[in-house]
Parts: C-alpha cells; sequence; structure tokens
C-alpha cells in the first residue's frame, strides 16, 4: 500500500479513536457503537461473499445466535458476562462450520435461499423457545459486559472497545486476504473445479470462511446483546440480513476497508436522515441503489484522468475509455 | 527405470458413449509422451480420469506406485500431478502472480493463526514463495507482467500462465492439454523449447496436441487414441508410417495413396 494512503487511513482512525470526544451527546456515541458492531459482522462477510463468493442472506441468523447465547449463558446460568460472550462467539462459529455443509454442493441462487432458511430457523427460534429467550417479549436485564474487572457500561466505553476490536478484525481481515488462504478463497470464487485441480481443499477452505464469518457476526452480536442490555426478535428479521448484506456490496465486496466504512455509515445515514419522517426509507433505499449502479471506480478513474489531463495539457480533457 | 506415471486397463463411459477402453500406457522420468488422436478420441477424458475429475469405470493410475484413482483431484495435484486444460481456466480477474501463486498453495505451512498474526514464519515463507513464483514466471518468458490481470493476457501469454501455475504446484508429472493450441510458429518454437528444458530438470511431461510439428520436435514416444481405445504407441517415426494411425486420421484407402 502506497504510503500517502496509509497516511490517510491513519489520520481517519485516528479521528475516529477521538470522535466521542466531540460527539454532541451519548446516542450519537450509542449509534457509532451500533455501527462498529455492523461493520464487525460486514467484514465477516467481505470475508464470506467478497473474497470466497459464497453468499450469505441470513447472516443476521449468527449475530442473533451470538446475542441470545451469550445473553441466556450470562443470565439463565450466571456465567461472568466475558466468558458468556465467548460461548456465544463458539456457538456461532459451530453453526457457520454446518452451514457450509450445503455450500459444498450448492451455489449461487440455491445456496443463498438456503442461508435465508437459516436466517428464518433461527429467528422462529428466538420467538417460539419462550423458555430460553423470553419469546417476542423480548430478553431483558442482561448484564454489562465486564473485562478484566473493569465493567464496561457508558456508551464511551464501548465505543472503545468496538473501536479497537474494529481495528484488529481489519487487520486480521487484511491479511488474510493477503496469505495464501486469501487467495485460495478467491480462486473458489473465480473457478471452483481449477481452484480443485490446483491442490486446493475446497471443503475446508468454504468451511474457514463460514466459521470466519460466523465469528465476526457471533462477537458483535454477543457484545451487543451486553451493550442494549436488551434483546428482541423484531430486532433480528431477514430486512437486518439484507442490510448486512448491502452493507458489503456498497463497501465494494472484496475491501475490508470499503466494507467497514459502509457498514458504519450505513448505520449512522438512517439516524441523520430522520428529518425525512417517512421518506427516508425511500431516500436511503436510493442511495444504496446510486451507489452500487453507478460505475463509482471509474468514474474516479476518469476524474484521476481529468486533473492529470488538467495539470499537464492545461485545460484539455482526455476523454478516452479508461480501463484498469 | 521405472514409470512415474502408469495407466492399466481404464476405461469410463457417459452413458452410452464409451470415451475410453481398456487404456494402458506409462510415462518414465525425463520423458515427454505425447497424447494424440482424432477429435473425440478420449485424450482430454483420460487426463480428466488422470486428475480425479472423473472416477474411471474399471482401472488404475499410479503415480510412483501409488495409486491415484479414488482420491480427490486436490489430493491428486499434492501427490504430484498438475495440469493445465484445453479451454484456458484461469483465475481471470486476479494478477498473474496471484494465479502462480495460487499453484502453490498446498506447499505453504503457516496455519490460519500464524497468518492472521503476521508471524514471522508466515511472512518470511510467502515472501519465498513470491521469489519462487516471479522466477517461474520468467521462466516461462512472462517477466513482468506480474500484475497485469490474467485475462488481459493475449491467448498464447495465457496458456504459459498456465504452465507457470502447474509448476508452481511442483509437480512430478504435468500434463499438458493441447498447449500450443492458438499459437503462432513463433510461440510454438518458444514452448518446444520450455517443454525440452523442464525435461532436462527431470520432469515427467505427458502431452495431448494435434499440433504435429511440436509433437515431432519435442516427444520421446507418441500414443494414438482412436474412439476411446489405443490403437498405437512409439516413436514420432513409427508412429507415422503405421497404416492404421493413418486410417483413423485420413479413413480407409489413404495408407495407401499417402506413401
Amino acid at each position: 500500500m502506497r504510503p500517502e494512503r496509509l497516511k490517510a487511513i491513519a489520520i481517519v482512525f485516528g479521528l475516529l479513536a477521538a470522535a466521542p470526544l466531540f460527539l454532541p451527546n451519548r446516542y450519537y456515541v450509542y449509534i457509532f457503537n451500533r455501527g462498529f458492531a455492523n461493520a464487525l459482522a460486514v467484514i465477516g462477510l467481505v470475508i464470506l461473499f467478497g473474497m470466497g463468493g459464497q453468499i450469505s442472506l441470513g447472516h443476521i441468523a449468527f449475530f442473533t445466535l451470538g446475542a441470545y447465547t451469550s445473553a441466556i449463558f450470562s443470565v439463565r446460568l450466571g456465567w461472568p458476562s466475558a466468558a458468556a460472550v465467548l460461548a456465544g462467539v463458539a456457538l456461532a462459529s459451530i453453526w457457520g462450520a454446518f452451514l457450509s455443509v450445503p455450500a459444498f454442493k450448492l451455489s449461487g441462487p440455491f445456496l443463498s435461499i438456503c442461508t435465508v432458511a437459516f436466517g428464518e430457523v433461527v429467528r422462529l427460534l428466538t420467538i417460539n423457545l419462550v423458555s430460553l429467550t423470553n419469546g417476542p417479549y423480548g430478553f431483558y436485564g442482561i448484564p454489562s459486559l465486564i473485562l478484566f474487572g473493569r465493567r464496561i457500561g457508558s456508551e464511551k466505553a464501548w465505543y472503545f472497545l468496538l473501536w479497537s476490536l474494529l481495528v484488529f478484525a481489519i487487520l486480521a481481515a487484511a491479511r488474510l486476504k493477503r496469505s495464501y488462504i486469501g487467495r485460495a478463497l478467491a480462486a473458489i470464487r473465480e473457478d471452483e473445479t481449477a481452484a480443485e485441480v490446483m491442490g486446493i481443499n475446497v471443503r475446508a477452505m468454504k468451511t474457514l470462511a463460514f466459521v470466519c464469518a460466523a465469528f465476526c457476526a457471533g462477537l458483535a452480536g454477543a457484545l451487543y446483546a451486553h451493550m442494549s442490555g436488551f434483546l428482541s426478535p423484531e430486532s433480528f428479521t431477514g430486512e437486518q440480513s439484507f442490510s448486512l448484506f448491502s452493507m458489503t456490496v456498497v463497501g465494494g465486496q472484496e475491501s475490508v476497508l470499503g466494507g467497514v466504512a459502509a457498514g458504519v455509515a450505513l448505520t449512522l445515514l438512517p439516524e441523520l436522515m430522520r428529518f425525512l419522517q417517512e421518506y427516508y426509507i425511500m431516500i436511503f433505499s436510493l442511495i444504496v441503489l446510486l451507489i452500487v449502479l453507478l460505475p463509482l471506480e471509474s468514474m474516479m478513474e476518469r476524474a484521476k484522468m481529468w486533473m492529470a489531463g488538467l495539470a499537464r495539457e492545461g485545460g484539455k480533457v482526455p476523454w478516452g475509455r479508461c480501463s484498469k | 527405470m521405472g514409470a512415474v506415471l502408469q495407466v492399466r486397463g481404464l476405461s469410463k463411459s457417459f452413458g452410452g458413449i464409451v470415451a475410453l477402453r481398456d487404456v494402458s500406457l506409462h510415462a518414465e522420468e525425463k520423458e515427454v509422451l505425447a497424447i494424440i488422436g482424432p477429435n473425440g478420441s478420449g485424450k482430454t477424458t483420460l487426463l480428466n480420469v488422470i486428475t480425479g475429475v472423473y472416477r474411471p469405470d474399471a482401472g488404475g493410475v499410479w503415480l510412483n506406485g501409488e495409486q491415484l484413482v479414488g482420491l480427490t483431484p486436490a489430493q491428486i495435484c499434492i501427490k504430484g500431478v498438475a495440469r493445465t486444460f484445453q479451454n484456458i481456466r484461469l483465475f481471470k480477474r486476479l494478477t498473474v502472480l496471484d494465479n502462480v501463486m495460487i499453484g502453490q498453495h498446498h506447499r505453504f505451512g503457516a496455519g490460519l493463526a500464524r497468518v492472521l498474526l503476521a508471524s514471522r514464519a508466515s511472512r518470511g515463507e510467502e515472501a519465498e514463495f513470491e521469489v519462487e513464483a516471479r522466477a517461474l514466471l520468467a521462466k516461462v518468458g512472462l517477466a513482468g507482467l506480474e500484475d497485469a490481470a490474467a485475462q488481459s493476457l493475449p491467448y498464447a501469454k495465457q496458456r504459459l500462465l498456465e504452465i507457470a501455475r502447474a509448476l508452481a504446484a511442483a509437480p512430478k508429472a504435468l500434463l499438458l492439454d493441447e498447449p500450443a493450441a492458438g499459437m503462432n510458429s513463433e510461440e510454438i518454437v518458444h514452448l518446444e523449447a520450455l517443454v525440452r528444458s523442464l525435461r532436462e530438470e527431470g520432469l515427467t511431461v505427458i502431452m495431448i496436441e494435434h499440433v504435429m510439428d511440436l509433437v515431432r520436435e519435442v516427444a520421446d514416444r507418441v500414443v494414438v487414441l482412436n474412439y476411446g481405445a489405443k490403437i498405437a504407441e512409439g516413436s514420432f517415426a513409427e508412429i507415422e508410417a503405421d497404416p492404421e494411425v493413418i486410417e483413423a486420421y485420413l479413413g480407409k484407402g489413404a495408407g495407401s495413396c499417402s506413401a
């Protein structure tokens, strides 16, 4: 990566680290925290879908599994909250491994239907397993997280915790992408048969991608449970799965930083557009559509060429086709 | 010298169509074996059975005495059989260098944890394999194109990249499926030199080819398939004179005319 780009990224992250000191009230910090949790889940989808080409349209299920497991373990079984979070992450990851089994045979729309079904099963379980989840009334009284003897209670504390976890996750995902494992996932996305013939254990790689994705979403969910203190089946619907998926696509699918930026931005956006009242969904969808449909990359490239042309030829614009 | 790759009694049918009928052949160390035959004679099916893409109905394939039938394509590649594809199957949107480094996949040893922590072992391994991949690209004649997208290469260069990717798996036997298809005469001369140098390095090369100039130049031995069965085997000169081979290519009665 070029040094100037690295510097720009460092500045953005530095500003984000200091943001809670400037934000006008706790509510905004809370929204940022939601954005960070979503971004964490999106990193998993970037690995699974962007790098590996495996579609999951029921991704909120892993978030739900992490959240409810952690809540149940800490409230019903009295586990320390940190251990309960780990249990939530572990259970979500195990289910990630299970869900990779249909992906051995299925791909494209068939796999996506399968993941939608999985998402629905988990959602219906949270509603109907009343003795465990308190069903449609919602699960309340979840204790706040205690890490190394320190209680993570305030929005600001959560902000710094989630922000640092996010930075770790970004680094890990970027390393994965540039490793032989990331290349193997890309190979499977491009041509599964050729990947297999080149000595890649396709099944193992698919399972790995699903586990990574479920791990990220499960961690985000388990933390969310302790952050909000309350879980309701209504906040984990198919709509949430689609919104995680659109965050991944808007961020550029393969780009870890893009996915994180989209995850945070698309969580903040609805809040910033509250003044639009009932029209906000319409405007919001329109923005997402435009981001996906417009050829942003080639537009940026063209803009760069245009600038370079301006500098070189003193005003002439090279409107050639630009290829990457 | 023992055979590196041995195929014995191989049969494969698809429904009523017999693609391979009791085919046996072997390839020795430092040998280039060419497999020729008219279209639809089962050459590519043979390659697909050897590399585990298809399971044979009968017969076996051995690499240095080890049975390959029943293993997955990935396991067969790891044992030491790498191949190229007739209808080029590169990872199109990835870079040339990434394509080659995907070929090295099974040789990487660092586990997930080491990769995520970017441990010294993992980074060292990555750097080492990158150097090797660049050297392989230089060897097949693709130096300087490392960062280009595979799909942006001209046809002949894509074929060379497939060879580099297969070599990256460090195979004992290399199977080439029509490597010269779509190449001009200059490019074929380059390919000839490449195949020769691979043989000198001790590799066993099995090559399906229609371009007879290439077969004449580099093949130590030739096997001819027709309708899924082996009809001849020998040096290029022997094959050229074989009446059954002439008949398979040109039809009945052609043998007497061609002399």
